[in-house]
């Protein structure tokens, strides 16, 4: 087991391209983190450099006390998990699972023991003579889990590793590999795309976009305090609902001015967030999460007024879409990134809609609501959120 | 359903039946002459015999084939040997390693394949001769792995090129050297080309009668086809003989590609399966 990290380190390709731009990250011995962001964000380049197949321009690399920049990969005393699982298609399972040992001239007998407790672990033992071409999707993740923890290596990476399974594959191995972990105590980076995958099985988080770490930090904390708009987008599904918003202050207290509605600004967010005092009478972008917003307003005064375009009933919940009369307002605007990802344009495009911003509410199955009806919705106070209209940063101190 | 099986099928199949026939129909004379006796060649050169003369084949075997075979198959086999494990050690590295260098002698090879070998045969004849490597079987086999050696990297490096990095990747972390990761993981996953390679590059040398006549005839060496063709002189007048010898010399060829012809489908195909 090792602390693994990563001080000032950068990617730069042939050409320029710059795919990791001057990373900090201190992973403690035992944690497991997943890097997280969408393609092309250079999540898999930082796990590679971990690894050892990609070099480093700057920066430098530790793994336990050493600094690895210039170890081959074989000697990193890392195990990694590919997303195509890369199992030899030429050898049986059980070679498969034994290669790492005979590279390390392990004796015969050892690794038939080791292979054995990997194989009786992930319940494996009656496949090891079958080739890999003859197993399940599920089966051939768990050979390569296999391969990783035979080695008993001091930390695991993983790149992608579930995203070739079915949707109901995929949550009975994140629970496996969550518990295997746990149990193995091994220092383990996770790399996905997937947010709810991040959000179920890290015990931190570190947000990417663009080469650039945006957050590090526990599930909840990336999820209630984004550190911008840019994390606050990507956590969280559905995405969270960005309105432009004018801070208001009325004697003691202050209120956001939504196109011609107005929500009250409870007295607690101003103390969570004081920063926000330095914005009174100038725009900000506010950003409340569909789970957070109510329909049925307590009040006339604080609510926000919308129609009803679309209910998708999820069972236990329903989505309910609402297009209101206020300017609609885009991540990418905010960013000022014409070039920001595409992930995250897919998820706004439903936000621009000419003059009408549409918002996602996520309400009770039980809640009658149907198209074309009108609603009042209303912020639940303390889950408010809000990004300094320039660049998205979260406005706090 | 029924249309599955319809006039336009049977009318296809009957074309390709008889396509196929007419390929076989050399195979046919040469099965069919070998048994024959002496006086009926010129008879009823297309009927089968009544009378098969399978005694034809101890006489020519006896007649300098035996010898033959041997130095053919010690030529073949070795030169494919030396080419498959030489062919697909270099392609592994200019497909792996790209820059100028590799993309330089990868033009070379692909150049050796374009010109034809016979424009320097002369100048290597002398330098074979004057290093004791022209009548033995040993400079054929450096010859031939020469010669052959740019289409064994044409076919290897195209094919180690599509082949995904993960798993030497996954090996490299596994802790295997460069020369582990060949053998163990990269040359188990050239078979399908592999097979190709001995298929294209085995035909051609078992066949060669230009290159053997220049270098092995007439020496303890010479492969089957100088050794037929010296048949030819010899018993010119006795043409069941004469293809009693040929059939010797296709038999293993046939029997190759029967054995190996699934590689050499999947090799030309280009593909993998995991």
């Amino acid at each position: 087991m090792a602390q693994i990290a990563l001080n000032n380190v950068s990617k730069v390709y042939k050409g320029g391209t710059t795919a990791v731009d001057n990373l900090n990250l201190e992973i403690e011995d035992g944690a497991f983190i997943v890097l997280v962001g969408p393609s092309g964000c250079g999540k898999t380049t930082v796990l590679r450099m971990v690894a050892g197949l990609e070099d480093i321009t700057s920066g430098t690399i530790r793994i336990g006390d050493r600094v690895v920049n210039n170890i081959d990969p074989g000697d990193r005393d890392i195990a990694m998990v590919f997303q195509n699982y890369a199992l030899y298609p030429h050898m049986t399972v059980f070679d498969n699972i034994a290669f790492p040992l005979q590279c390390k001239k392990v004796p015969k007998a050892e690794i038939r023991e080791r292979v054995n407790r990997a194989a009786t672990l992930l319940g494996l033992s009656e496949y090891l003579p079958r080739k890999p071409r003859t197993l399940s999707g599920g089966q051939r993740q768990r050979v390569a889990m296999g391969r990783a923890l035979v080695r008993e290596a001091r930390a695991f990476l993983m790149d992608e590793p579930l995203s070739n399974l079915d949707a109901k594959l995929r949550v009975q191995m994140r629970s496996e590999i969550s518990a295997l972990q746990k149990n193995l105590g091994v220092t383990t980076i996770y790399v996905t795309h997937d947010q709810v995958e991040a959000m179920t099985m890290g015990t931190k988080i570190a947000v990417m976009r663009l080469g650039v770490l945006q957050q590090y930090g526990t599930p909840q904390e990336v999820y209630s305090t984004p550190a911008n708009i840019f994390v606050a987008s990507f956590i969280g599904s559905p995405s969270m609902n960005f309105m432009k918003a004018h801070v208001l202050r009325d004697g003691d207290r202050h209120r956001l001015a939504i196109g011609d509605r107005s929500l009250d600004i409870p007295e607690e967010a101003i103390r969570k967030r004081p920063g926000l005092t330095a914005y009174v009478n100038s725009d900000i972008v506010f950003g409340i999460r569909p789970e957070h917003l109510e329909i049925g307003a307590p009040t006339d005064r604080s609510s926000l007024e919308a129609r009803v375009t679309q209910v998708e009933m999820l069972g236990a919940e329903q989505l309910v879409h609402v297009a209101a009369d206020f300017k609609p307002i885009t991540v990418d605007e905010v960013l000022g990134a014409v070039e920001s990802n595409q992930a995250v344009s897919e998820q706004r495009e439903s936000g621009r809609t000419g003059g009408r911003a549409d918002l996602v509410v996520c309400a009770d199955s039980d809640l009658a609501v149907s198209p074309s009806d009108t609603v009042k919705l209303s912020a639940r106070p303390g889950c408010m959120h809000f990004f300094a209209p320039d660049g998205g940063k979260s406005i706090i101190d | 359903m029924n249309d599955r099986y319809g006039a336009k099928t049977f009318i296809t199949e009957i074309i390709v039946l008889i396509a196929a026939l007419l390929f076989c129909l050399p195979l046919y004379f040469v099965v069919s002459i070998s048994l024959k006796p002496g006086d009926e060649i010129f008879e009823s050169a297309l009927v089968f015999t009544d009378n098969p003369q399978w005694e034809n084949f101890p006489v020519v075997w006896n007649a300098g084939v035996a010898n033959a075979f041997v130095s053919s198959v010690v030529i073949t086999v070795g030169s494919v040997v030396l080419l498959v494990i030489l062919g697909a050690l270099c392609s592994y590295v200019l497909a792996r390693r790209p820059g100028r260098l590799s993309n330089g002698l990868y033009i070379m090879f692909v150049l050796g394949v374009i010109i034809p070998f016979q424009l320097s045969i002369v100048s290597i004849y002398t330098v074979f001769q004057s290093v004791g490597l022209a009548g033995n079987c040993l400079g054929m086999i450096i010859l031939w792995v020469g010669v052959m050696m740019p289409m064994a990297i044409l076919l290897y490096t195209g094919f180690v090129r599509q082949l995904p990095r993960d798993y030497e990747e996954a090996a490299r972390i596994d802790g295997a050297g460069t020369l582990r990761i060949f053998a163990r993981v990269v040359f188990p996953l050239l078979r399908p080309v592999t097979g190709s390679v001995a298929i294209i590059t085995g035909l051609f040398i078992w066949n060669d009668f230009y290159a053997s006549l220049i270098f092995v005839g007439g020496s303890e060496a010479q492969t089957l086809p100088v050794a037929i063709y010296s048949f030819v002189g010899q018993y010119l007048s006795q043409w069941n003989l004469v293809f009693a010898a040929i059939l010797v010399a296709i038999l293993p060829l046939i029997i190759f590609f029967i054995l190996a012809q699934k590689q050499m489908i999947r090799g030309f195909a280009g593909g993998m399966k995991g």
